[in-house]
């Protein structure tokens, strides 16, 4: 079962960790961790192992944690085995897309789905690719728009939280969509060398020359691991892009692929804390740059046996 | 979920609409169903019906969904399309009026998934049925079953009650079993189902959420709980399905010393087979019968064949009132249903009739099928003028008449014994006290004499002997030691006894 590939159970190690951090500061009954659990939960599991959402004496949630973790699940029948391995626990029946209420500026969610979105630990493991496309001459990412969505809902408490992100590792842009990654990146290595010197490691001189000289360059039609990589070089510094001037200061604390090997799926899986950091509507730049030297720091692969390396 | 209608193969996507017979649309209309848990148990009997072992409801942490799941044997596409083409058809029963299993099936007339309606306003159901690879996935638009009657009104006056889409997907062949999820739940049964107490509310109520089978049996004994009013809304609504459903009794639920006249109803019950989980919890039939600390109890067993019906059951009665006082009365029960919940007036017994005595009485009774012809379609009244319904009534009433009389008889009395037994005991030890303070350093021998005299007093009165008891005013308490002054002593000491006893006893 795909669930527990040893990658994987790497994967909820790290996030683990990370919600054992935020665990400490959760005093009140607001949010903790929001995911996307699928049917068999075993995210949730993990958090129950480890002490971080009590069960009653029949298995389900306590009373007073029921507003701990909120898991958001679409499908009926895998929202039926979710109740039924955690009963009482928080379950919106959506897609994550209408959680946030898309990725319109002019919608945004209310009352209690509003609550959810500032979990300080939010987790899209997302079974899906990033879709980029071009509108208008502007690149569109709607997980992008979501994620900006929720820095602007935390934004009020001014706490920080983390963004646990998980995508298929493989890249279906068009052409026009490839082009604006590839300015958007080269545009990045002249403004930071230590980026671009970092993504020539990762990349490899010849992708990344074709980046700075503008080349056409068709990532679409690269390898599976030439693919993740562009991933793992784009979401991170996207993500630092689009919400720095918002006042966060984004970490990226992991930065890892697996599988792309024999019929085992490519991945690409982030951990980035997204830092309040009130200089950064003075100093955005400052900021930002503070960003951008970290996205590779924490790259890497996780084996087939589950080590990282 | 994906949209039916954009199903993939198209020759596995259905609709129709729900046509629901004119004799009951109008009691659908004002709703059937007096609160949610009332509805909830129809979903819960359809699962019985279906043979299944194990019924989940899930309801927490919002009910913002109630999802019931059974393992029962499920449906395929035919047999909804069937069972929902006309409402108030006798469908269940046209092939046997018994299922696989044996279990005499609860449900008649289809109406179980339409109290769904007066709960949600849309309903998905997935089933599947064993050896088939076919998934039924429906979903039902209550909705559009509440749009105006004109709008509804079809040929012949009946009515369009609502619009399914369904699709045919794919299961694994040894599955069975089928999931209704409410969606959308109405305001008002949401927040009875969740249990939420009202806004700003600082009540503490007791809660049966998270509790296991053991934590909940000691709940629903506590000698402190009064009514299950003490409990959240969440817990009533559970209480009030599981005392409906034919679900096992507790162990130990009534005491091992008169427990054997009932065994039978509670080893019928636990033959079925058929569990209640409730958020995870395994829910048992909420009647634990408990006499209060070092009062009596006894069962008496109710056993009628009439000419238009027949019935067995149980009258327990205990010395005090039943507690919780949602226990008391009568019970009725049709093919292991309940018919509502405890009837304190035992049908209309006069209230006069050992008034007292009535609230110490919880009886269950369960009637042959003739009983379901006086069912009303709501399944929680009677129809009080047919001759089945009187004639149970009054055998009832003349039973409960024969338990009032036994309980006078065994608890009351008995108590009452007991009472002044203790009191003699009391009272052979005062006088045994003042004797020997009296006499002890005058006449030892004599003051043993007269212990023993009233130690043989109160044994062949057989413990409660009335010289020990009797009260006396101070004129005939005057009358007797004067009397026996006055033979006793000379003038000159009868004198100043006299003079002295008058100043005693006036003082």
């Amino acid at each position: 079962m795909a669930a527990d590939r040893p990658e994987k159970v790497t994967m909820r190690r790290l996030w683990l960790e990370v919600l054992h951090r935020f665990a400490l500061e959760i005093v009140d009954e607001s949010p903790l961790y929001l995911t996307l659990p699928g049917g068999e939960g075993k995210d949730i599991q993990m958090l129950v192992e480890a002490g971080l959402l009590e069960l009653s004496e029949t298995g389900s949630v306590v009373d007073r944690h029921r507003r701990r973790v909120i898991a958001v699940e679409s499908n009926s029948q895998a929202l039926v085995s979710l109740r039924r391995r955690f009963p009482g626990l928080t379950i919106r029946e959506q897609p994550f897309e209408n959680l946030v209420r898309s990725d319109s500026q002019f919608r945004w969610p209310e009352g209690e789905d509003a609550e959810f979105c500032k979990a300080r630990v939010v987790n899209l493991d997302l079974n899906a690719c990033l879709d980029a496309r071009v509108d208008d001459g502007e690149l569109k990412i709607p997980i992008f728009a979501w994620i900006q969505k929720l820095c602007q809902l935390h934004k009020p408490k001014r706490i920080s939280w983390s963004l646990c992100l998980t995508l298929h590792g493989e890249v279906h842009w068009t052409l026009d969509a490839s082009g604006m990654v590839r300015d958007f990146l080269c545009e990045n290595f002249k403004r930071d060398e230590s980026f671009a010197s970092a993504c020539a490691d990762l990349l490899g001189e010849e992708v990344c020359d074709a980046i700075r000289r503008r080349d056409s360059v068709d990532f679409a039609a690269q390898g599976v691991d030439m693919q993740q990589r562009i991933l793992m070089v784009f979401v991170p510094k996207r993500i630092a892009h689009t919400v720095h001037a918002d006042g966060w200061r984004v970490n990226t604390l992991r930065n890892l692929r697996y599988g792309g090997t024999g019929a085992r799926a490519p991945i690409v899986s982030w951990i980035l804390d997204i830092i309040w950091e009130p200089q950064a509507f003075r100093q955005p730049e400052t900021v930002y740059r503070e960003s951008l030297s970290k996205i590779l720091v924490g790259a890497g692969r996780i084996e087939e046996n589950g080590t990282l390396s | 979920m994906t949209p039916l209608s954009s199903t993939s193969d198209s020759s596995q996507y259905f609709a129709g609409t729900i046509v629901v017979a004119s004799r009951i649309v109008d009691q659908l209309s004002s709703g059937l169903y007096e609160g949610p848990a009332a509805c909830l148990k129809e979903l819960v009997n359809n699962s019985y019906d279906a043979d299944a072992t194990l019924v989940s409801v899930f309801v927490k942490p919002d009910a913002d969904q109630v999802i019931v799941e059974d393992n029962g044997v499920g449906m395929n596409k035919l047999e909804f399309v069937r069972h929902f083409s006309r409402i108030s058809e006798s469908y269940k029963r046209d092939e046997s009026d018994t299922t696989a299993r044996g279990r005499k099936k609860i449900g008649k007339i289809g109406i179980g998934f339409i109290a769904a309606n007066e709960l949600c306003d849309t309903m998905e159901i997935f089933s599947t049925k064993k050896g088939s690879t076919e998934l039924l996935h429906v979903e039902v638009r209550f909705d559009l079953m509440r749009k105006d009657p004109a709008e509804r009104r079809k040929n012949g006056g009946d009515y369009d009650k609502g619009d399914f889409e369904g699709e045919v997907l794919t299961a694994d062949s040894d599955k069975q079993y089928t999931q209704v999820i409410l969606k959308r739940v109405r305001a008002p049964a949401r927040l009875l189902f969740a249990g939420d107490p009202k806004p700003g509310s600082i009540a503490e109520f007791r809660t049966l959420y998270g509790k296991n089978m053991k934590s909940m049996a000691g709940e629903l004994s506590d000698p402190r709980l009064a009514s299950w009013t003490e409990f959240d809304t969440y817990s009533q609504n559970l209480l009030r399905v599981a005392l409906n459903v034919p679900i096992a009794y507790f162990d130990n639920w009534m005491p091992s010393t008169v427990s054997k006249k009932a065994s039978v109803f509670a080893s019928r019950v636990k033959k079925l087979n058929f569990k209640l989980e409730y958020d995870g919890a395994e829910v048992r039939k909420p009647v634990i019968l408990r006499p209060h600390t070092g009062k009596g109890c006894f069962v008496s067993e109710f056993r009628f064949k009439g000419k238009h019906v027949a019935a067995t059951g149980y009258f327990y009665a205990q010395h005090g009132t039943i507690q919780p006082n949602d226990l008391h009365g009568l019970l009725l029960r049709v093919r292991g249903a309940a018919i509502d919940k405890y009837d304190p007036s035992f049908l209309g017994f006069p209230p006069k009739d050992g008034s007292v005595i009535q609230r110490w009485i919880s009886a269950e009774v369960w009637g042959d099928d003739r009983l379901e012809e006086v069912l009303n379609i709501d399944r929680r009244t009677l129809r009080i003028a047919t001759p089945a319904y009187l004639e149970l009534r009054d055998a009832i009433h003349a039973h409960l008449r024969t338990v009032i009389a036994r309980a006078r008889h065994r608890l009351y009395e008995a108590q009452n014994v007991k009472r002044k037994e203790l009191k003699a005991s009391g009272a052979l030890q005062s006088v045994n006290k003042v004797i020997t303070e009296s006499l002890e350093g005058v006449d030892r021998d004599l003051a043993a004499h007269l212990v023993r005299s009233w130690k043989r007093v109160a044994h062949e009165a057989k413990g409660t002997p009335k010289s020990l008891l009797r009260r006396y005013d101070v004129a005939e308490l005057y009358e007797i030691v004067m009397e026996v002054a006055a033979e006793i002593l000379d003038a000159r000491d009868l004198k100043q006894f006299a003079r002295r006893l008058t100043e005693r006893l006036a003082r």
